[in-house]
């Protein structure tokens, strides 16, 4: 029985990819295509817990957890999101508990260095691989950074409820409030648990991204 | 008959499970699904979700009371059908149950039968009757060829068991076969836990509520936890 590859590509990718996968289909030699399709990352398994920072701060930590899947690649490149200023990043593998190197990277150094749909106006964290994805396997990769993003997580004047309102791509997601808030809005069915900050959690079954919004507001 | 029809068949209605298969004949007949249905395209797991009609609201009432009241709106689409049958679940009491007509906005018939009372009136209500089964009859007028009657139920239920405190924390335990279903938390309550994926929203009177729409042809258990707020 083969092995059948569990592979996920954030939407720009797959997008991109398409259009990529039949220009190829149609124009390029079977060559070049082959090119291309050993250029692309894929990965698997994604799961983003945001935890949410001082109000005040605009500011959250993004936890991700995500495995990459390509055959023989030695980075892994996670795109920083435009609007966003990051910060105190640090990159682990979960199989070892070691941390793993990285760089920011230029679109254009990301695709110089083997991400052939690199967006040349993004920024990427490009992290070195403890080993070259094996054949048949994969390696898992824990990113933790944080965003500061005030068209994110604000302060909604008129109710004084803090939102998160953020566009996730990433199918499997919990979004963590602050220390004494309690949710009072939540756009996406999502479960709710208290640790005791509230978090919300949800699995997205379409094939777009969901427009998540939270609002929350301090227990009195 | 109430609910999505399947080959002739409906949905006999409970407040917050599915009941059972029922035959959408004159008379007011239930029958559980023989196993002949069973994995065949009368099988009820073959039902449109998504064209189902059923939708529940619950407003709960202060814990320690265990009660809360709720509507229900069905659609009812049987030609000839002028009955709608809501059967209690066990463990739960009903009382003030009202019920009206969503298209003309008049009000409706409802009696609260118990026990024997269900047999006399030659009630089938799914399931065996006992001396404690309990069933809300709605009578309207029926349902003309060619036409479909919607009516909204009310009613308050008392379920110690599945609607409690347990120290300073509220509990909600009771599984849902509707597609769609609310539930409103008490006043001055903070939601604090679900272990269904709900949408939450204030609503207007500063209460948490949470929709939750199962896709699925089955039950979902909507556990909920709150705390009241400092």
């Amino acid at each position: 029985m083969s092995f059948i590859r569990r592979t996920v590509l954030p939407v720009s990718t797959a997008v991109f990819t398409g259009l990529m996968t039949a220009t190829a289909s149609a124009q390029a030699p079977a060559a070049a295509a082959a090119e291309n399709a050993a250029s692309r990352q894929t990965q698997a398994d994604d799961y983003t817990r945001y935890e949410l920072l001082d109000p005040a701060s605009a500011s959250f930590r993004i936890v991700y957890e995500v495995t990459a899947t390509t055959p023989g690649a030695k980075y892994f490149w996670n795109p920083i999101r435009k609007g966003s200023i990051a910060s105190n990043e640090s990159v682990t593998d979960p199989a070892s508990g070691l941390p793993l190197k990285f760089t920011e990277v230029a679109g254009a150094d990301a695709k110089a260095a083997g991400l052939g749909n690199a967006e040349l106006d993004t920024r990427y964290l490009q992290i070195e691989l403890p080993q070259p994805v094996p054949k048949d396997g994969e390696v898992r990769i824990l990113i933790d950074k944080t965003y500061k993003d005030d068209k994110s997580y604000f302060v909604e004047p008129k109710t004084g409820f803090i939102v998160f309102s953020r566009s996730l791509g990433i199918k499997r997601n919990s979004v963590v409030l602050p220390v004494g808030y309690e949710v009072v809005s939540c756009n996406y069915p999502s479960q709710v648990f208290a640790e005791p900050r509230l978090r919300m959690s949800f699995i997205n079954l379409g094939p777009d991204a969901v427009s998540y919004v939270v609002k929350a507001r301090r227990m009195k | 008959m109430t609910g999505v029809r399947i080959a002739g068949m409906t949905w006999v209605g409970t407040a917050g499970r599915t009941g059972a298969l029922a035959i959408a004949a004159a008379g007011v007949m239930a029958q559980t699904a023989t196993p002949s249905r069973v994995g065949s395209t009368e099988d009820p797991a073959y039902s449109e979700r998504a064209r189902q009609d059923r939708e529940i609201v619950y407003f709960l009432k202060a814990p320690e009371t265990h009660s809360f009241e709720l509507y229900h709106d069905v659609t009812i689409k049987d030609v000839g059908r002028s009955t709608y049958i809501n059967v209690v679940r066990a463990g739960s009491k009903v009382s003030n149950p009202s019920a009206l007509c969503l298209d003309t906005g008049e009000r409706l018939k409802v009696e609260t039968l118990k026990g024997d009372e269900i047999t006399r009136a030659k009630i089938d209500i799914g399931e065996r009757v006992t001396p404690d089964s309990e069933a809300a009859v709605v009578r309207f007028p029926a349902v003309a060829k060619g036409t479909t009657t919607r009516i909204r139920i009310r009613e308050t239920y008392t379920d110690p068991a599945r609607y409690r405190m347990e120290g300073d924390l509220m509990i909600w335990d009771r599984s849902f076969g509707r597609p769609q279903n609310a539930v409103i938390l008490p006043e001055g309550y903070a939601l604090v836990g679900s272990a269904f994926p709900a949408k939450i929203s204030l609503t207007d009177d500063n209460r948490i509520r949470l929709d939750f729409v199962n896709p699925r042809n089955d039950e979902v258990r909507a556990l909920i936890h709150a705390r009241k707020r400092p």
